[in-house]
């Protein structure tokens, strides 16, 4: 008999107390590190192809935006904004007249962009961002041979 | 208690999947801010190419994790457009990237005729 009964008292147990203690750490842990990744977003553009067109084709109207290595915006000589300014304002004011007119005119209106070889990424993104608030859909980058 | 411990052991399982599936095949890179980018919507068709200054300053390209040159890059791009023609190309770079090496890869995308390009950028609040 006392056999049996020390038999009872050796049931094994699991201590719940110090699994839950690690199971909520981790539990922490996951929830913190899955949600630190900054979200990626898009900008989209065309690149001018390289297939060579027979059929003579209506040209649209285009506007060729030069950005220096400063980030200095030109359109036809002409400076617009100043490269510190966070958004610029009056190339988008200038291209949505521009869109405007292409729409009066019922021609397709397109833009190119020609960035310096210096000319940093979030520049360019700048420009594409004023483009897009003109409403201007059909952005291109000038990819010439020096 | 056995119900608290059930739904802790849930939730834990559903934040370590969570977070293994977020980790995307990509270089992590700084990339410049945009007011006007959209979060995309399809990504399946999609070739994503990062690039990135290695520690001697060379241009190092990435096709999704992979490092690669340009003539494997341009072989993959090629390959990948004869799969899926409508492959779109997701080009990352960091904000501070020139426009020559940017130029490179938009130009090797133009030769292969991927003419569907798109920046990552992150979203300015």
């Amino acid at each position: 008999m006392p056999l049996l009964r020390k038999r009872a008292q050796d049931k094994p147990s699991i201590p719940i107390a110090p699994m839950i203690d690690c199971v909520f750490l981790m539990l922490i842990y996951f929830m913190v590190t899955s949600s630190l990744e900054k979200q990626e977003a898009d900008i989209a553009f065309e690149l001018p192809g390289v297939v060579e067109q027979s059929e003579p084709l209506e040209l649209p109207d285009e506007q060729i935006i030069e950005i220096d290595a400063v980030g200095q915006v030109l359109v036809n000589e002409y400076a617009y904004d100043d490269p510190a300014s966070g958004r610029y304002q009056e190339l988008a004011a200038m291209l949505t007249r521009f869109r405007e007119a292409c729409d009066a005119n019922k021609v397709e209106c397109m833009v190119t962009i020609a960035p310096d070889e210096e000319t940093t990424q979030q520049m360019i993104v700048k420009v594409m961002d004023a483009i897009s608030f003109a409403g201007i859909e059909g952005a291109n980058f000038a990819l010439l041979e020096e | 208690m056995a119900p608290m411990i059930d739904m802790v052991f849930l939730l834990l399982v559903f934040f370590m999947t969570v977070s293994t599936l977020a980790q995307d095949e990509r270089r992590p890179l700084d990339l410049a801010e945009s007011e006007r980018s959209q979060a995309p919507e399809e990504i399946q068709n999609r070739g994503t190419v990062s690039l990135e200054f290695d520690a001697s300053e060379q241009l190092q390209l990435y096709l999704g994790a992979t490092a690669l040159s340009k003539e494997e890059l341009r072989a993959a791009l090629s390959a990948g457009l004869e799969a899926d023609p409508e492959l779109e190309v997701n080009v990352r770079s960091p904000h501070d990237m020139p426009f020559r090496e940017i130029k490179q890869v938009l130009k090797l995308c133009a030769e292969v005729g991927a003419y569907k390009v798109v920046y990552a950028t992150y979203q300015k609040s």
